[in-house]
């Protein structure tokens, strides 16, 4: 995928102006990707059995078409006699819209629980790394170049056994190496789960898997990149130890503030979220005075997944936070130095109220140029079924429309979201490499779906980037691009590790409707600010951070 | 026991009040049974005829050498009975037996003053018997005088501690408002195996007011058992078992209950309610639209539908009950509350303000009012309104992190950094304080 920069001259597009309606067709089994994903037994007595299912879409052999990993569980029978006979599964993308599973050619079948899977060049050789959290174990593969990885995790310094939930990588002391945050969730000993009270085992009234509620959190961890692919924990040191050990889930770096630095929001169960506000390689948790700590009212929310988004296109990255069934998602739109619960001023609060939603992502699946939204739903507690709560096990994914800014409109079973499924991770990236965005999804107890984008674009036209750091991280994570078209600006960010335990295409997509392209700007993580001067439509454009002014 | 004039003499029988039937050798007398008395209080004062009252206690010494007045009566020659009467009280006007007659006559024609009037110059003349107490309680009953009624049957027990005496006490007792008094009454009795169901349906309700759960539980389990086709001893028992935690009982005798009497709205209502409470939507909904359509009009159905369809994140249908709830007059604050709730969610400020004004005036104090009031003045940019509100709401609950939070928020939109910061140090300490089982900040 990494070639050379495309200087084309600027294209006036000429495209419909009508909307066309969205559509995906789901196609994994097709496609050659056959995946189980299993999470402990039936019932879930243990919250381990709930938590995991991470997907990551990334080009592990650079060879231009996105790969995906999935991420697979374990039961607790065969954790505790330390027994696996399931493993994640990496599939690599032929080119004609079929995969291979490459798992044991790779080294990459995981841990003895994982979680999810972020990737990243974390020693800038020109290879996706691969970063899996897990229960007991996190692991840190080392892309070899070869088509292979190397388990590192020993020498890498990410040896803390603590569970971990979210990860994600970014540059916050800008050295050019990519560092990492990992949201822990609770102390859980499956040796000696906590016994069953009724205050914190139990769901209107009914016995369900006991916590968070009522087990002890765990803090997150801040690892530093020291370069080779070690890290060192600098937890403390950075500030991000606040003394409250919530329950963390999501978490992903993003420059709310949009001061050229790169702060870190997390996700929390039945906690405040985090905004660690980076103050030059220090962080200073500012969640509540910025108004992302909790939902409107002032309740403390359900953190799982989280999506970041220009939503409004003004130029500023606002925030989706997924959260627990008869709760909202919320949308936090950004207004500069706060941001403003807006979900149902948006349509997303009455929406999503009866899902318990987990992965999420903003994407432009239909090219207009507005950012529309896909939720993974499914809830935590089988025993949900037995009862009529207004709610089941297995949910339906919603897929919300951005009607220009104004409003997100729920389109997703007229897109072909249809069945319902108990999914967890949800990624975006274009598999196909046709410039609309498709979707990977990881169904708990069931097999994972890949949705292949087949919105029809009437005309509309996108352009890409794939960008490669030089005196920046290779990944360019943290980079925002900023396209102006039609008189508003698009902004988009290269990131590692968002949604739900997941990673979307790091390359960045714009539908560009069917106005000119006034103009492309960069700034990378450097600082550097670079405006293209030439860029082509309908394809991904390879930029390079140049090295100088 | 004999409840004829002037007689002092007490003889215990197994009926109470009134001697055995078969002693009086009457086969109408089997109608006149006590138990055939025992109904539900709100039943009994239209079901039982007044002359089958006069009767049985005018028996049976009241009635010697009285039979043909008696015969007059019974045959509804209220005239005739009365010319009689009066002849006899010009012979003696003092007569206590042919007061009570008079009062009796009057009583039967429906002039309850008179009669009253009548009884009232026996009682003053220290001539009164049981039964012409036991008259002036009933006729203070018809006028809804509930203690002067229970005041009469008191002093009727000077008579007489039959259980038809003690029960007519206890209800009026009850209906009085007197609880302590109902409980006195019955509970000697209601150890007594002959205790009627109503017995124990009284005591069980008294027993309830007074916060003894348990107790009323078990009466109205007792009062089911001697009784076991009367609705509303189901339904209260059904109550009694919901308030006691006891949904899955409360739901089964709610059912039985509509066994009895399948148009009892509020049976429906609350099966509703429970049914919702034990996680049985679909159905706690059937049964909630069945009670509208049943009865309509039950105070609160609309508002249990409203916030209903709420918690299901239904809001048109909500906005639709909750409105309806409200246009009836209702002055139910929650209802105001949680339709302010979901029209500030639904961006409409102004009606949204009205409502929880009007909650707030309606039910002062409460927190999560004046927090939402917060909220929408803060939304509507009036933070002095802001800050008045979230003001009102830290006085309601000081230790509430929310509402730290939302003070925090005020006082920021106020340009009050410093101020604002501290609230929410407050707040989050507040919140993890109240975290339990997570070790504390």
């Amino acid at each position: 995928m990494k070639k050379a920069l495309l200087l084309l001259s600027l294209s006036v597009v000429q495209a419909s102006s009508e909307s066309g309606s969205i559509e995906f067709r789901e196609g994994a089994a097709a496609a050659g990707i056959e995946f189980h994903f299993v999470s402990g037994s039936p019932g879930k007595p243990f919250i381990i059995e709930s938590i995991s299912g991470g997907v990551a879409l990334l080009d592990y052999d650079n060879d231009g078409w996105l790969d995906i990993y999935l991420v697979n569980g374990n039961t607790v029978d065969e954790f505790l006699n330390k027994e696996r006979s399931v493993r994640n599964a990496l599939y690599r993308n032929q080119g004609d819209g079929t995969f291979l599973d490459v798992t044991l050619q790779a080294g990459v079948p995981g841990g003895p629980w994982d979680m999810g899977a972020v990737a990243a060049d974390v020693d800038n050789d020109g290879y996706q790394d691969l970063f899996l959290t897990g229960f007991d174990r996190n692991t840190l593969f080392r892309n070899n170049g070869d088509g292979s990885f190397s388990d590192i995790t020993a020498s890498s310094g990410l040896t803390d056994k603590r569970w971990a939930a979210g990860a994600a990588f970014g540059d916050y002391d800008e050295d050019g190496l990519l560092d990492l945050y990992v949201a822990r969730y609770v102390e859980f000993d499956p040796h000696h789960p906590p016994p069953p009270t009724p205050k914190f085992c139990s769901y209107r009234g009914i016995s369900v898997q006991c916590g968070p509620r009522g087990m002890p959190g765990a803090e997150d961890s801040l690892y530093k990149n020291l370069g080779g692919g070690r890290f060192r924990d600098v937890s403390r040191e950075a500030g991000i130890l606040t003394g409250s050990t919530y329950y963390g889930l999501g978490c992903i770096w993003f420059d709310y503030d949009d001061d050229g630095d790169q702060d870190i929001f997390v996700a929390n169960d039945s906690c405040p979220n985090f905004l660690f506000r980076n103050e030059k390689g220090r962080f200073v948790e500012v969640a509540m005075e910025s108004g992302v700590a909790l939902g409107e009212n002032g309740n403390e929310q359900d953190g799982m997944g989280i999506a970041v988004g220009d939503v409004n296109r003004d130029g500023r990255l606002d925030l989706v936070q997924t959260n627990f069934s008869e709760d909202n998602n919320t949308l936090y739109v950004n207004r500069g130095s706060f941001f403003t619960d807006s979900s149902y001023r948006w349509g997303l609060g009455e929406t999503t109220w009866q899902y318990l939603g987990w992965g999420t992502f903003f994407f432009d699946a239909d090219l207009d140029g507005w950012l529309d939204l896909f939720i993974a739903n499914g809830h935590v507690y089988p025993q949900v079924d037995d009862y009529q709560l207004g709610m089941s096990l297995r949910q339906r994914d919603l897929l919300f429309r951005n009607e220009e800014g104004r409003r997100l409109v729920e389109v997703g079973r007229k897109a072909g979201l249809t069945t319902l499924q108990n999914t967890r991770g949800a990624a975006v990236g274009d598999l196909d490499n046709d410039g609309k965005p498709d979707m990977v999804v990881n169904h708990m107890d069931s097999s994972a779906a890949l949705y292949w984008n087949h919105t029809p674009t009437g005309g509309r036209h996108w352009i890409g980037f794939e960008l490669t750091g030089s005196v920046s991280n290779r990944d360019a994570v943290g980079a925002r691009v900023t396209v102006s078209a039609g008189g508003l600006q698009q902004v988009a960010v290269v990131r590692s590790g968002s949604s739900y335990l997941s990673h979307n295409d790091q390359r960045l997509l714009f539908g560009t409707g069917n106005h000119k392209i006034e103009e492309v700007v960069i700034r990378w993580p450097s600082g550097m600010i670079q405006t293209l001067k030439d860029w082509k439509l309908d394809t991904y454009n390879q930029v390079t951070e140049p090295r100088g002014p | 026991m004999d409840w004829g004039v002037g007689a002092r003499k007490e003889e215990p029988t197994r009926r109470g009040n009134c001697r055995e039937p078969a002693e009086r050798g009457s086969g109408r007398a089997s109608r006149l049974q006590p138990s055939r008395l025992v109904l539900p209080p709100r039943i009994t004062r239209r079901t039982v005829p007044f002359l089958l009252l006069i009767t049985i206690c005018a028996t049976p010494a009241l009635l010697r050498g009285q039979g043909e007045i008696r015969q007059l009566v019974e045959t509804g020659r209220l005239l005739e009975a009365k010319e009689l009467v009066r002849q006899r009280l010009e012979e003696d006007s003092s007569s206590s037996e042919w007061l009570y007659w008079r009062a009796a006559i009057a009583f039967a024609s429906g002039d309850l003053d008179e009669a009253e009037r009548t009884l009232q110059q026996v009682v003053r003349n220290q001539a009164a018997s049981g039964a012409h107490l036991l008259l002036l309680g009933e006729i203070h009953d018809r006028k809804q005088q509930w203690k002067e009624a229970a005041g009469a049957y008191r002093r009727a027990l000077a008579f007489s501690h039959g259980s038809d005496l003690l029960i007519r006490l206890a209800r009026s007792e009850f209906r009085a408002g007197n609880p302590p008094a109902v409980i006195e009454t019955l509970r000697p009795l209601a150890e007594s195996p002959q205790a009627t169901g109503e017995a124990h349906f009284l005591l069980a309700l008294s027993l309830g007011r007074q916060g003894d759960l348990k107790q009323s539980v078990a009466h109205l389990s007792k009062a089911v058992e001697k009784q076991p086709d009367v609705a509303s001893y189901r339904f209260q028992y059904a109550l009694a078992l919901g308030e006691n935690g006891q949904l899955e009982g409360a739901v089964k005798e709610l059912r039985r209950t509509l066994v009895l009497e399948p148009d009892l709205a509020m049976a429906h209502f609350f099966l509703g309610q429970i049914l919702h409470n034990l996680n049985r939507r679909d159905d706690a909904l059937a049964a909630l639209q069945r009670a509208e359509r049943l009865q309509p009009g039950i105070p609160q159905l609309a508002f249990s539908l409203g916030l209903f369809y709420k918690l299901q994140g239904d809001y048109d249908q909500a906005i639709k009950k909750l409105e309806s709830e409200i246009d009836s007059g209702s002055d139910h604050p929650p209802a105001h509350f949680h339709l302010a709730e979901i029209l500030f969610r639904r961006n409409q400020i102004r009606r949204s303000q009205e409502l929880i004004k009007r909650a707030i005036a309606l039910q002062p104090g409460m927190a999560d009012y004046h927090l939402l009031a917060t909220e929408i003045a803060l939304a509507a940019d009036q933070l002095g309104e802001a800050e008045e509100q979230v003001r009102a709401a830290i006085g309601s609950d000081p230790n509430s992190g929310r509402a730290h939070y939302l003070r925090g928020r005020v006082l920021q939109a106020m340009g009050r950094s410093q101020e604002a910061g501290s609230a929410f140090k407050l707040s989050r300490k507040l919140m993890d304080g109240r975290r339990e089982g997570a070790p504390a900040p």
